[in-house]
């Protein structure tokens, strides 16, 4: 085999046949194969395509195959951004091929967004002991000057550390500032915004205002998309009294008792939308497959059936409203061009998920705010008034 | 190009290493004797099998009325089969070789299998309460501002929750009575350990930590699933079979379309083979080295020659498409198939990351050569 001239000889064919060849070998013996179609036809030898294909088809779905689904823990951490690389690859590729893998992640993601209406806290096993005993454990008896001195102490480390664990850092003569995007964003005593950078006359004095007032201002469109919810336990969920990003929003609701299943009825009202009712569905929740039309605004309402197919209550009840807006492209446009300029900023990006009516994503935003601020008031109060956007239209 | 990357975690271990319940399985011949030692193993953890099926279904159906009990019954003695033919696959594999991993304690081997199979049919059963299980394992592991709580295993490889304070502490269940009164009369406990709070309304968080509170101590998971389906009002129903286009699940094991039905000669084989290979090719190279390098018949014989044989690909394409040099995969060739802890050697990612990147290789083949069998 020194030239590719001369065939291979039988006894690397035998080799090569029970596998015995070495590495390097190998692949010589490979090379000259390609390159002579009667090398190749010794080397392959005589299976048929039939059996071949019948083989390969067997090893790649074997009959005991157990299929994947992601676990909790890998939606989690997938949904979060959290995964290690190659469990990432491994969920997305499982994403595109299983739908109700794809229905739980959306669930999640629903739920996600939900939790941020609750603001963030710290849970901990109910303390044995006052802070006075943890921080001075020996009962001995003391005498009343100890005591007063024991309390003082207490008192100044606990001052000590509201202090901080204060958002609301006083520094260059700012009236207010707030931890935010790995750094600080204060509105000084002059009326200036600094940390942020790249800020248009319209969306500073929005920040100002906001900053100033702890308010976020009711945005017009949610007027136009007030929507009433009973609360019940047969309710609407969302989205309701809000814009939303996605076209294909996800939509989310509780059945009654004795319900076993729904149909959706979605109707365009203004913006050229197509109304539509969907098929019998058991789930809570409902994703359209195809795209709702951007700029549109839909009512939607839930039918509840029996197992008898007879319809036995209807959300909202007569004199209830669900509906929303899907964010127009020149909205999409803003809020992708806003993301890219105050990236990790939680207070621009809520200020301009608040104007567009995003009121969810708002939410969000000025939670994690919160939570980088626990201390502040402000910081307090901006969630607050985003939240009281939150479904009331 | 991956790298190779040593995996000491993944290494293959000795069979001295094996559970010693296991040695003489392992040691065994003779398909009488192999067969006396595997129902002597799956004796040995039936009251394993039966405790955790006992805890997480049957307790269930005792809440259903005597109709619901029955049907209750016979799931979780679907279960056990389950559990049973999965644990008799995993024990043939590892004395026929085909699976060098040892198992290191076959007793937690089979707590973990048979909490598996109860989730997978808590999906399928109930689908309600597997998506609060699914929020529930969001919520207490940190993903929301709730903070302070932790998910961790306990002694018998049950998923236990409580306050993170408690998990640092390393605290274990303890069936108080506090606590088998929200197992057993939840309403009633549970009605308890969240007076003053409108758990409808509530923040989940400050109803799941005042649960933790009056329980005084962690819980076990599919408890704490329990007890907040009854607070919350999840009510599972008989679900018919979603017809909606949005709905439904995908059978993505519906095994590959079968050539030798509707492909009658051996251009269309050859065509068949070469398409099946255009596909391997399509997936991620860790996805195609984690399908092919383990690629073997019902008998464990490797069937990747196939491809070079049938002059589909030859071996350096095989391995451009598994992201391997051909050096290397011919240094491995004569060994194949490879066992899932070589395989995570040589491209660098764990044991189970194989065997998950296998899975989805195989669902994204089945999907995209349906339309090749002209099933779709």
């Amino acid at each position: 085999m020194s030239s590719m001239n001369e065939h291979i000889p039988e006894d690397v064919i035998q080799r090569y046949q029970q596998r015995k060849l070495a590495p390097l070998e190998l692949l010589t013996a490979e090379d000259y194969a390609s390159a002579c179609p009667a090398c190749r036809a010794k080397l392959r030898g005589a299976l048929s395509p039939a059996a071949s294909a019948q083989a390969l088809r067997m090893a790649i779905t074997p009959l005991d195959a157990e299929p994947f689904h992601a676990d909790e823990e890998q939606l989690a951490a997938f949904l979060d951004g959290n995964a290690h690389e190659v469990d990432r690859e491994i969920v997305t590729t499982h994403l595109a091929n299983c739908r109700q893998c794809a229905a739980n992640l959306e669930e999640l993601r629903t739920f996600r967004a939900l939790m941020t209406a609750y603001p963030a806290k710290e849970h901990r096993p109910a303390p044995p002991r006052t802070l006075l005993e943890r921080l001075f454990p020996a009962r001995t008896p003391r005498s009343r000057q100890a005591r007063v001195l024991s309390f003082g102490v207490a008192a100044t480390v606990i001052v000590l550390l509201l202090v901080r664990w204060s958002g609301v850092v006083r520094f260059g003569g700012a009236s207010v500032a707030l931890n935010d995007g790995g750094g600080q964003v204060a509105l000084g005593a002059d009326g200036h915004i600094s940390g942020l950078p790249q800020l248009t006359p319209d969306l500073e004095q929005t920040l100002k205002t906001a900053l100033s007032t702890g308010r976020i201002q009711r945005p017009s469109v949610l007027t136009q998309l007030a929507s009433a919810r009973t609360g019940h336990a047969f309710d609407v969920e969302a989205p309701i009294g809000t814009v939303v990003e996605s076209n294909q929003p996800a939509f989310t609701w509780k059945l009654p008792p004795g319900a076993v299943g729904c149909k959706i009825s979605l109707a365009a009202l203004t913006g050229g939308g197509k109304s539509l009712v969907t098929k019998m569905l058991t789930a809570d929740h409902w994703k359209p497959k195809k795209a709702l039309v951007r700029g549109a605004v839909y009512r939607w309402t839930v039918t509840a059936f029996n197992r008898a197919g007879k319809p036995v209550a209807a959300v909202p009840e007569v004199g209830g409203i669900a509906q929303f807006k899907v964010l127009d492209q020149a909205g999409v446009g803003r809020i992708a061009d806003a993301r890219r300029r105050f990236a990790g900023s939680r207070l621009a990006l809520g200020v301009i998920y608040a104007e567009d009516g995003l009121v969810t994503d708002a939410v969000q935003e000025f939670a994690a705010l919160h939570a980088a601020n626990p201390r502040s008031p402000v910081a307090k109060s901006l969630e607050d008034s985003a939240q009281a956007l939150l479904g009331n239209g | 190009m991956l790298q190779t990357i040593a995996n000491p975690a993944s290494a293959p271990l000795a069979k001295s290493q094996a559970d010693r319940l296991l040695s003489p399985l392992l040691n065994a011949s003779g398909e009488t004797q192999i067969q006396r030692e595997m129902e002597r193993v799956l004796a040995g953890v039936e009251p394993v099998i039966i405790g955790i099926v006992r805890r997480h279904w049957s307790r269930d159906g005792g809440a259903r009325g005597a109709a619901s009990q029955t049907t209750e019954d016979q799931t979780a003695e679907d279960i056990r089969g389950d559990v049973r033919l999965r644990l008799t696959r995993a024990l043939h594999d590892l004395h026929s070789g085909l699976d060098s991993e040892p198992i290191r304690d076959f007793h937690g081997f089979a707590a973990t299998t048979t909490y598996r199979v109860c989730n997978s049919y808590l999906q399928r059963k109930y689908p309600r309460r597997a998506g609060l299980k699914r929020k529930l394992v969001y919520l207490l592991g940190d993903h929301t501002g709730q903070k302070g709580f932790a998910l961790w295993n306990g002694a018998n490889e049950e998923r236990i929750c409580g306050f993170a304070e408690w998990q640092r502490a390393n605290r274990q269940v303890t069936r108080t009575t506090r606590y088998q009164s929200l197992t057993a009369r939840t309403e009633n406990a549970a009605g308890q350990a969240l007076a003053g709070i409108d758990p409808a309304r509530a923040n989940p968080g400050d109803v799941i930590a005042a649960l933790f509170h009056w329980a005084g101590g962690p819980l076990e998971l599919n408890d704490l699933v329990n007890v907040l389906a009854e607070v919350w009002q999840i009510r599972e129903e008989q679900r018919e079979e979603a017809n909606d286009e949005d709905e439904g699940r995908e059978d993505t094991l519906t095994r590959l379309a079968d050539p030798s039905v509707n492909v009658a000669n051996e251009v269309e084989q050859r065509d068949y083979l070469r398409g099946l290979w255009a596909e391997i090719r399509q997936l991620p190279t860790r996805q195609c080295a984690a399908l092919l390098l383990n690629l073997r018949d019902a008998q464990g014989v490797g069937v990747i020659a196939l491809l070079p044989m049938q002059d589909i690909a030859g071996l350096r394409e095989i391995a451009a498409a598994m992201g391997i040099s051909a050096e290397k995969f011919a240094e491995v060739w004569n060994g194949l198939p490879l066992d899932d802890n070589a395989i995570a050697s040589l491209i660098g990612v764990t044991r189970q990351q194989v065997i998950n990147l296998r899975k989805v290789a195989r669902e994204r083949l089945v999907r995209r050569m349906r339309s090749m069998g002209g099933t779709e």
